[in-house]
């Protein structure tokens, strides 16, 4: 090992620029052609697939406490913000499959990408049902006991 | 700066601080994603006010409950029937609630409705089973209304 480290024969500064030159010139090459993939799209993956679940998340657990605290006569609304986008797209909250699967679709309409959250089988006993599109300015749940 | 060119001593501890180096931008690189995870789930527990909505109903439970044992005894020295005093007492609770809620910044609206009818006047019966509370709270971006609240007193 000692001896294969100190031995400098057959090392010429030439031959050391163009092996050096011309691994940077491969390596630039395969940069630029995944630049977009590696940069880009798959950090923006793993952050809408995280983020969309969130809003899942988020989506459940108010629709789950709402059920808690429902009165038997009246109503209650709520107001929630949510981000306009996840990664670089906009989505759509999709609760209109909720009564016959029992989970919220969270899906992005220009890439197709989709995250279920489940409702823990609320919808049996009380329906629910609408849409929300991240890229609107006021989002809200509401309950109406006579309806 | 000669002594520094020919010095090639110490390659390996060059070499292992490069490789710390990337395991270092790659742990950057995850903890900056589990950061932002999690972050809207756990805001809307924290936001959305439950405990307060819940808090609101049981406190009227409650205390429909020690306001019908105390209306009977304020009824033991003054001419006034039970329902009376409890309608006194009950927006006397009403109002220190609405204060209470106030220094939270929420609005809650407690009124009685009726005792032990639903016609908006209380028959004129000396005991206390049901009575009727619209319960009306909000918070700006949460809006709840219960109208009416049937509570049952049975103490």
């Amino acid at each position: 090992m000692k001896r294969l480290i100190e031995n400098e024969e057959g090392v010429s500064v030439i031959i050391e620029y163009i092996l050096i030159s011309l691994i940077c010139v491969g390596f630039f090459m395969i940069i630029t052609i995944n630049s977009d993939a590696v940069f880009l799209d798959t950090p923006n993956d793993v952050v809408m697939e995280r983020e969309m679940s969130d809003v899942g998340n988020m989506m459940s657990t108010m629709i789950t406490d709402m059920y808690l605290i429902l009165p038997d006569n009246g109503y209650i609304d709520t107001e929630y913000r949510i981000p306009a986008k996840a990664g670089r797209e906009t989505y759509i909250i999709d609760a209109d499959v909720a009564f016959t699967d029992q989970i919220i679709e969270v899906i992005s309409p220009s890439s197709g990408k989709k995250v279920r959250v489940t409702i823990g089988g609320i919808a049996t006993t009380m329906p629910i049902n609408g849409t929300a599109s991240s890229s609107s300015t006021n989002h809200k749940i509401s309950y109406e006991s006579r309806k | 700066m000669e002594s520094l060119k020919k010095d090639t001593r110490g390659q390996w501890i060059a070499l292992s601080g490069l490789v710390l180096s990337l395991i270092l931008i790659g742990l950057a690189a995850l903890a900056n994603q589990a950061l932002i995870a999690g972050y809207h789930s756990s805001n809307a527990v924290l936001e959305f006010p439950k405990e307060n909505i819940r808090e609101l109903n049981s406190h009227t439970r409650d205390n429909a409950e020690i306001l019908k044992s105390l209306s009977f005894e304020i009824n033991n020295s003054t001419n006034n029937t039970v329902p009376v005093i409890f309608e006194q007492l009950f927006d006397n609770y009403s109002t220190q609630m609405e204060t209470l809620y106030a220094a939270h910044g929420e609005t809650v609206d407690i009124s009685l409705v009726s005792i032990n009818s639903n016609n908006g006047t209380y028959n004129n019966n000396s005991d206390i089973d049901v009575i009727f509370v619209n319960l009306t709270y909000n918070d700006g971006s949460t809006h709840y209304v219960s109208e009416p609240e049937v509570i049952r007193v049975t103490k």
